[in-house]
């Protein structure tokens, strides 16, 4: 659709892939702003794609909830509540990363640089809290 | 059951696009006011269904390289992306579905197929995930009695269709045997759009299916091609934000036909009736090459895929292949010499690399997962692989009874799953996931092992298992349809994009076996989907 330079009516799950385009044939700011586009193109997958480092984690920890025998089914609250929460942070980063990102792609919008690193930040730390998570269980 | 199949290890994405501008002689028609960027002046989009870049057997090619004419012309004019990933559950339906609109399951409403369970005052529905776009869960099963769009946004809208930023911008689109933007179903996707009572709906079958399902065309406003002289319709989409108003289409081979000029398929055959949703390229892409000549700018099309026997007992007796298997390289052969034809009769047109975007992408993953060759050195052009006949077949799916498993193993908590090698799970009477039935369940599915009928080893059914709120973070959970929850999905399958096979498959539903086991067959479903993937990524695609 990015390169046919039409725009949906509706915003996208997914994102432009900067990695097939050759940066010097993006228009100006997208140009300008390619690697931190690139790269919260990049975050924005691990966090948001079913098969991202994120979704990969939860997985694991969701297999250890669903199989897990425990008093009063602890174990398995605990870690869904946990899996919950960080859906809702997700989705929450996911959002501002989207409208980052779609704003740029179609709507001509010049990317905020210090909001796009943060929010990369913040993608970077749930997917170390998860991995993290997963790898103790 | 429909069987735009099922698919690959490496879900791959082509694209090959086209920037430059070039001038050819086109017909008058849409395309003059067709409006595309950077000097695109056609949009070629391809599904091309459990087409594998990889290998399944290192010494046999893979099938993209055994159709050298579409791989050089990705690799020498665009590129070549290996690194895609389908939705979950990763099949046909909701991949293409994905693919179209650039959106995950949750915001579309089919996160489970190819078909999707549904709460009903009987128990548990299974409507196809195959449909026209507009119908509402009850077009497709009316004891459902849930008249939410099949395809819904979480707000319960109709989600936005993909042909419309095309149509809008002045281009006619056709499509061909790809999911949900063709009417899909008789009789109520006939009914749906050319009314009821009407001369369309009073065919008998299979004429109404041959006349009416499985291909369209969404026209720009005023185009001639869908007048009303050429039996055009209102192309009705009632929830299209900003309204979809002055736009009609064609539907079904009767008329379309005839308004591209009475083509015929690569092999001299007329496509005067729509052969079925497995289309083998020679039929696929000759609908493609008469839909640009006729000055369509945007065509949307599937291909069946080619480890499945397409090309009926004329090719073999095998229902599926496994690779290197000389029935599958024949059928690779003539898959490429359609991909020959197509590129040079296209170019001979002006239609090419410079100046249209052809996109080629994959639904579903899947890898093969049966035997190994019974002639382990073969492969597949020089020396034809052979596969084992017994103790079971080497090619074909094996199923198991999954229920039958569950109640072995102590726990005879009733449920009903989605047939798949991720079955997804539905616990009647929607108890909630904490209910302790639906714990026990999971706990004892977690337990189940079974024995791998082509290596003799004890597995683990489940490696991998998710209740709603898991599934919230993989983008299945669908807001908007409530009886559509889902109590677990379990899956047999790894976690990573290895390698590892995976035979074991849950039987279907209600006509499973009433003994727990597994049991194989030769059908045609040899290559299990990866369901822990991930959506397509790329806007430029959708």
């Amino acid at each position: 659709m990015f390169l046919t330079g039409l725009i949906d009516d509706y915003q996208h799950d997914g994102r432009v892939l900067m990695e097939l385009i050759r940066p010097n044939a993006l228009s100006g700011d997208l140009h300008a702003h390619h690697e931190t586009l690139l790269r919260l193109g990049q975050a924005y997958k691990q966090i948001n794609a079913p098969f991202g480092q994120l979704a990969m984690s939860t997985l694991a920890i969701s297999t250890s909830a669903l199989q897990s025998v425990s008093m009063n089914d602890s174990t398995y609250t605990q870690l869904e509540a946990q899996i919950a929460a960080w859906t809702a942070q997700r989705d929450d980063i996911a959002a501002q990363m989207k409208a980052l990102l779609e704003g740029a792609e179609f709507g001509g919008q010049a990317i905020d640089e210090k909001q796009a690193k943060s929010l990369i930040a913040q993608a970077q730390s749930l997917i170390g809290q998860a991995a993290s998570l997963a790898a103790s269980l | 059951m429909k069987s735009r199949k099922r698919i690959l290890k490496f879900a791959w994405a082509l694209l090959a696009g086209a920037i430059l501008l070039a001038v050819a002689a086109w017909p008058a028609g849409a395309r003059a006011a067709c409006q595309l960027g950077n000097g695109i002046e056609h949009v070629v989009y391809v599904e091309f269904d459990n087409v594998h870049f990889t290998r399944d057997n290192p010494n046999v090619p893979s099938d993209l390289e055994q159709m050298p004419h579409l791989l050089n012309f990705l690799t020498q004019n665009g590129t070549l992306d290996a690194g895609d990933h389908a939705v979950l559950i990763s099949h046909t339906a909701n991949d293409i579905l994905t693919t179209q609109t650039g959106l995950y399951s949750d915001d579309d409403g089919i996160a489970v197929a190819n078909s999707f369970g549904v709460f009903d005052p009987s128990g548990v529905g299974f409507p196809s995930s195959f449909f026209y776009w507009t119908d509402l869960v009850k077009d497709i099963t009316p004891a459902t009695m849930d008249s939410t769009f099949a395809l819904t946004t979480p707000s319960g809208e109709n989600v936005p269709a993909p042909w419309v930023p095309f149509t809008r911008a002045g281009c006619d689109v056709g499509a061909y045997s790809t999911a949900n933007i063709v009417l899909e179903r008789s009789p109520f996707d006939v009914a749906k759009v050319f009314g009821n009572p009407s001369s369309q709906l009073s065919e008998s079958e299979p004429q109404r299916t041959n006349d009416f399902i499985g291909e369209a065309i969404h026209c720009t406003q005023g185009s001639a091609l869908c007048s009303t002289a050429n039996r055009g319709v209102t192309d009705t989409l009632p929830s299209e934000p900003d309204g979809y108003m002055g736009y009609q289409a064609l539907f079904g081979a009767k008329y379309i036909y005839p308004v591209l000029g009475n083509p015929n398929d690569y092999n001299g055959n007329p496509l005067n009736s729509f052969p079925g949703f497995d289309p083998v390229p020679a039929q696929t892409l000759a609908m493609v090459e008469a839909m640009l000549k006729k000055g369509i700018p945007v065509v949307f099309a599937y291909i069946a895929d080619a480890h499945d026997n397409q090309e009926g007992h004329s090719l073999s007796l095998e229902s599926t292949f496994g690779p290197g298997e000389a029935p599958y390289v024949k059928q690779l052969k003539d898959y490429d010499t359609a991909f020959e034809t197509f590129f040079a009769n296209l170019k001979s047109e002006g239609i090419d690399q410079t100046n249209t975007l052809f996109v080629f992408t994959p639904d579903e993953g899947d890898h093969f997962v049966g035997a190994t060759p019974a002639n382990p050195g073969c492969d597949g052009v020089n020396t034809p692989c052979t596969y084992p006949t017994s103790p079971v077949p080497g090619v074909g799916e094996l199923d198991i009874n999954l229920n039958g498993l569950a109640a072995a193993a102590g726990d005879s908590t009733p449920f009903d799953i989605h047939f798949d090698d991720a079955p997804t799970v539905y616990v009647p009477g929607q108890p909630l996931p904490t209910d302790p039935s639906v714990r026990k369940l999971e706990q004892t599915m977690a337990g189940l092992t079974a024995e791998n009928l082509h290596t003799g080893s004890i597995e683990n059914l489940m490696v991998a298992m998710a209740d709603p709120v898991e599934e919230s973070m993989l983008h299945m959970v669908t807001q908007a349809i409530p009886h559509a929850r889902r109590h677990l999905r379990t899956s047999a399958i790894p976690t990573s994009s290895s390698s590892r096979r995976r035979p074991l498959r849950a039987p279907l539903r209600s006509w499973a076996p009433a003994s727990p086991g597994i049991t194989a067959t030769s059908s045609p479903r040899s290559r299990a989907p990866l369901s822990v993937s991930q959506v397509r990524e790329s806007t430029i695609s959708a």
